[in-house]
């Protein structure tokens, strides 16, 4: 502990803690153009200058400065604030001072600070910049001769997204930020570089003249997007989100969002989205009032339950409703209508979490999204994060970056974080489970488990044993194509790290066998000891926004609220959109006909007597619906939202209802009451409907963290080791192994409605490597038609270095259903690529 | 005494007469308003208006400074993207029933865009033509006036 004076106030700091921290300590303000919290020291604008005594120097950058024990600084005199004044009038030099046009007035740090140190003229004359402004790249508008080069945004783009895409071009007086050659961004579209711009040099395109930033009024909610649960901050005027920016102390997400967080709200003020509820009569939607529609719904319903029984009713929800309103959906099904026939997510993308629950007896994220930073190893199993979750990349990236973490990528193709790993191992795609077997395989033969953990904490090892032994690395390298000194290595730095954690995404528009890879990545992670550890774990991401909460309020055909057993398990989601199984059908928030890897869902729901769609907008499955219920966006609604870390956060209504939709939650309530099931309302519906069942969600709910009772602080606690093993996918010559990849956050539900999203997702795309492309005689861009025995659709070709021979990868689409090739096991499968 | 006092008031009421009667002679200050006219000072705090440049060029940037200002919110500013990604001001509505005539909006305008006239007068039949867009403060002001 260091103790030292500022401004005659004697403060403790801890050792390597910069004077500026002190200062912050101490009550002191200092001003900062360069200086973020969040990023490494660097020293550029030399305004936060103090006095330090006996010092040799005059004055001392206060951001790049150790404190040391006895210092005695000042930081307002007379000399320091003539000297800021200076630097502010070097900067306002060659600074534009156009200030009533520019986006960023009002919250511009060198505005602040001219106006607050009463510079009003200027000493120096020199040129003003005139640099072309970047109107060319999509979604982020740059004006280089705003810039003060304090380099922020090169050090964000470095450190935390790991992309670096801009970077500082030319010397002396001709120093700017640029790309290379010039060219216009290319880049993930994070937007973290506008978000810590001081100045108005990076502004969002989308709020370009939009309004001035102090009449916004801002309020923070969750975000729809991805499973991390990012506060954002929505800055509303006349009743419309007019940007979102984040802070750096709201939120588990410290002010950091991605793309789809930041841009990704133009869906709220689509003039596409419903308005009023509709009915078809004759094959025509005809607006109807609430109550006619409602009325219809459970006549129907009633109907059809008096004449063929409630079994033949399915009902579909979405991981994007919130807590609150699954609740009481799986309510209205399950006592309402009397079917467990319930189901989310095509029925396999909340899988991995019941790998989870099988093996650790915990379905969930075993540990917290910031213990990743202090890890010393990770693997990342078929974990894409640039794609699927951005924010979660930002904690591997400080983790490799800060605290020397070692990461090990197991991939079916080179992801954007293979750049910096200590192992890649690219494996043939599908032979996850073969590549684990493998990796575990090599540790009880090298004698890199942890045996007391096994014998204490641990059942069925000699199950895993038994199961493990064929797969040697050989064996492994046979069906993977992974070579096993790569292995050896990913063992090595896996299991010799003190504290080491498991990533894995499952979700729709991945593989299907997320429940397998989580019990396989829960296999490794017990082998080591791993669990119950702080910063280590194993993390299964969930694709949407609440999926966590999906499955813990029971919308599944298999489990009551609080995985309680259920008596008799409805059918799954594939089972009900098989033809002529049910009668009738309520899908909320679902679009299995975009979605689905299903060929025949559009056959099986034009097939049903009774539809009803329950959306914001008019989709592919909502055409096909006889009643359509529209409903409120996430920010005209509150409620809440679990995160991966089982983390639960409320939402704030930030907009008033549009035209005449309801919230999901409403109209179930009014539902419910028409259809004579038991409710209790008061204000807060979920507190009200929750205290009456003694349930573990009772105890979900109480606190803004759950989750702190983990079973393995339980003693009597044993992790169960479940082997798993795949069957092998054998191609032909002629053939290429499809597979799918999940970028998530473009599955649509929302992005498809947001055009400036769309702009920069581009088109649906097939990605082959160069090789497989001059075979087949392919050109980038090239029109093609791929097939499987599943289905067939036309893509544009991409070519990539980072894809394997013999592999094609489809990206999912928010326009086009990618998913019908794979069929309904959703494993990779065989395929031909033609030119079109 | 009574005498006295029917001589006192008699007295008063010539005098009171006499200032009238001399008042005849001076020259009237009331203004025949909706006939005649008053000139009012340059200082004088009438309709607001906007200004163009020597080119003929709006002058308004559309910072919303006199909006921030109004202290009885009474201007109302929707700006977008125009022609060459230039901020143009789409709309521009100063309620007038809502005007103070404070002048603070004047005051905070850093381009000399928004002035004050002598027009006083504002009255009109309905209060939707209270709201003076941007059409009309750029022109001369289109008021109601008394006609013969």
């Amino acid at each position: 502990m260091i103790t030292l004076t500022i401004d005659n106030k004697k403060v403790v700091v801890e050792d390597g803690a910069t004077i500026l921290a002190a200062c912050e300590m101490a009550g002191s303000k200092v001003p900062t153009l360069c200086h973020e919290k969040k990023l490494l020291s660097f020293g550029a604008c030399r305004i936060c200058l103090v006095e330090v005594e006996g010092t040799r120097t005059k004055f001392t950058p206060s951001c790049t400065t150790p404190a040391t024990d006895g210092m005695v600084v000042k930081t307002m005199t007379e000399a320091l604030i003539k000297a800021r004044r200076t630097i502010l009038e070097l900067l306002l030099i060659s600074h534009p001072l156009d200030c009533p046009v520019c986006d960023k007035a009002g919250e511009c740090s060198l505005q602040d600070l001219v106006y607050e140190y009463g510079v009003s003229g200027n000493r120096f004359k020199g040129i003003k910049f005139t640099l072309p402004v970047d109107h060319i790249s999509p979604l982020i508008e740059r004006d280089l001769n705003r810039c003060i080069l304090c380099g922020k945004c090169v050090r964000i783009c470095d450190e935390l997204q790991g992309v670096s895409e801009i970077s500082f071009v030319n010397r002396g007086m001709r120093t700017k930020i640029g790309t290379d050659f010039d060219r216009p961004l290319d880049c993930e579209f994070c937007g973290q570089c506008i978000s810590v711009c001081p100045v108005g040099a990076l502004t969002s395109k989308l709020f370009k003249y939009k309004a001035r930033l102090w009449e916004l009024e801002n309020i923070p909610t969750i975000c729809p997007y991805c499973s991390n649960g990012c506060t954002l901050i929505l800055g509303i005027k006349d009743n419309q989100i007019k940007t979102i920016t984040s802070h750096d102390d709201i939120g588990i997400n410290e002010g950091n969002l991605c793309a789809k967080g930041r841009f990704g709200y133009e869906f709220v003020a689509n003039p596409l989205r419903l308005k009023k509820p509709l009915v078809k009569r004759d094959g025509k939607f005809e607006e109807v009032d609430w109550d006619e529609a409602l009325g219809l719904v459970v006549t129907k319903f009633n109907e059809i339950k008096t004449d063929s029984g409630a079994n033949s009713i399915g009902a579909l929800g979405s991981a994007r409703l919130t807590n609150e309103e699954i609740y009481l959906f799986q309510h209205l099904i399950r006592q309402g209508l009397g079917t467990n026939n319930i189901d989310h997510g095509g029925g396999y993308s909340y899988q991995g979490l019941i790998g989870l629950k099988e093996s650790l007896d915990y379905p969930a994220s075993t540990n917290s999204i910031h213990e990743i930073r202090e890890t010393k190893a990770i693997l990342l199993l078929r974990a894409d994060l640039n794609e699927t979750h951005p924010n979660i990349k930002i904690e591997v990236n400080l983790a490799i970056n800060r605290h020397q973490a070692r990461l090990i990528v197991a991939d079916n193709k080179r992801i954007k974080l293979s750049a910096n790993v200590a192992s890649n191992l690219i494996y043939k795609p599908g032979t996850e489970l073969t590549l684990i077997n493998g990796l575990i395989n090599l540790l009880i033969k090298n004698d890199l488990i942890n045996k007391d953990f096994i014998k204490e904490k641990t059942t069925g090892f000699d199950k895993l044993l038994s199961c493990v032994k064929k797969y040697t690395p050989e064996y492994v390298e046979g069906i993977c194509e992974v070579n096993p000194q790569d292995l050896e290595l990913a063992a090595r730095v896996y299991a010799e790290a003190e504290k080491a954690c498991i990533i894995v995404t499952c979700g729709m528009g991945l593989c299907g066998n997320n429940r397998d890879i989580a019990l396989a990545a829960s296999n490794l992670a017990l082998l080591t000891g791993n669990i119950g550890k702080e910063s280590s774990g194993v993390y299964i991401l969930p694709e949407k926004n609440n999926s966590q909460g999906a499955l813990d309020m029971g919308a599944v055909p298999g489990f009551l609220p609080g995985y309680m057993p259920v008596d008799k398990p409805g059918y799954s989601a594939f089972q009900m959109l098989e033809a002529g199984k049910l009668k009738g059908m309520f899908i909320v928030g679902e679009n299995p006909v975009m979605t689905y890897p299903l060929p025949d869902v559009q056959k099986a729901l034009e097939s049903l007597e009774f539809l009803v769609v329950q959306d914001m907008f008019m989709t592919p499955t909502a055409e096909l619906a006889d009643v359509i219920l529209p409903v409120g966006s996430f920010a005209e609604k509150e409620g809440t939202y679990a995160n991966l870390g089982k983390r639960v956060q409320k939402l704030k209504k930030a907009l008033l209802c549009h035209g005449e939709t309801k919230s999901d939650l409403e109209i179930f309530i009014d539902l419910c009451q028409r259809m004579g099931c038991e409710i209790t309302t008061d204000n807060n519906p979920l507190t009200s409907f929750i205290k009456e069942e003694s349930n573990p969600l009772t105890s979900f709910i109480k606190g803004e963290f759950a989750g702190e009772d983990k079973p393995w602080k339980n003693n009597n606690w044993k992790g169960k080791f479940i082997p798993v093993e795949s069957d092998e996918i054998k191609t032909d010559r002629d053939e290429l192994l499809l597979v799918s990849t999940g970028s998530h956050l473009y599955s649509g539900s929302l992005s498809a409605w947001s055009p400036h999203l769309l702009e920069v997702k581009g088109e649906a795309c097939v990605e082959v490597n160069y090789k497989d492309a001059k075979k087949i005689g392919l050109d980038a861009g090239d029109p093609v038609k791929i097939s499987s025995k599943n289905a067939s659709i036309k893509l544009k070709a991409r070519l990539s270095d980072n894809i394997p021979e013999g592999v094609a990868v489809v990206e999912t689409h928010p326009l086009l259903n990618v998913m019908v090739l794979f069929g309904q096991k959703m494993m990779p499968i065989k395929g031909k690529i033609g030119k079109e | 005494m009574k005498i006295n006092r029917v001589i006192s008031s008699i007295i008063e009421f010539i005098r009171g007469l006499s200032v009238t009667f001399w008042h005849l002679f001076v020259p009237s200050v009331t203004l025949q308003y909706p006939r005649q006219r008053w000139t009012v000072s340059d200082r004088y705090r009438g309709l607001e208006r906007l200004a163009v440049d020597e080119e003929g060029r709006e002058r308004c940037v559309g910072c919303c400074l006199c909006a921030q200002m109004c202290p009885s919110n009474a201007i109302k500013i929707v700006t977008g993207e125009g022609k060459d990604y230039n901020k143009e001001v789409i709309s521009f509505e100063i309620d007038i029933a809502r005007c103070l005539f404070c002048g603070l909006c004047v005051e905070a305008c850093p381009k000399n865009a928004l002035s004050m006239t002598g027009e006083y007068e504002l009255a009109c039949y309905n209060r939707a033509g209270m709201i003076y867009t941007k059409e009309g403060l750029y022109k001369s002001p289109d008021v109601t006036r008394y006609k013969k």
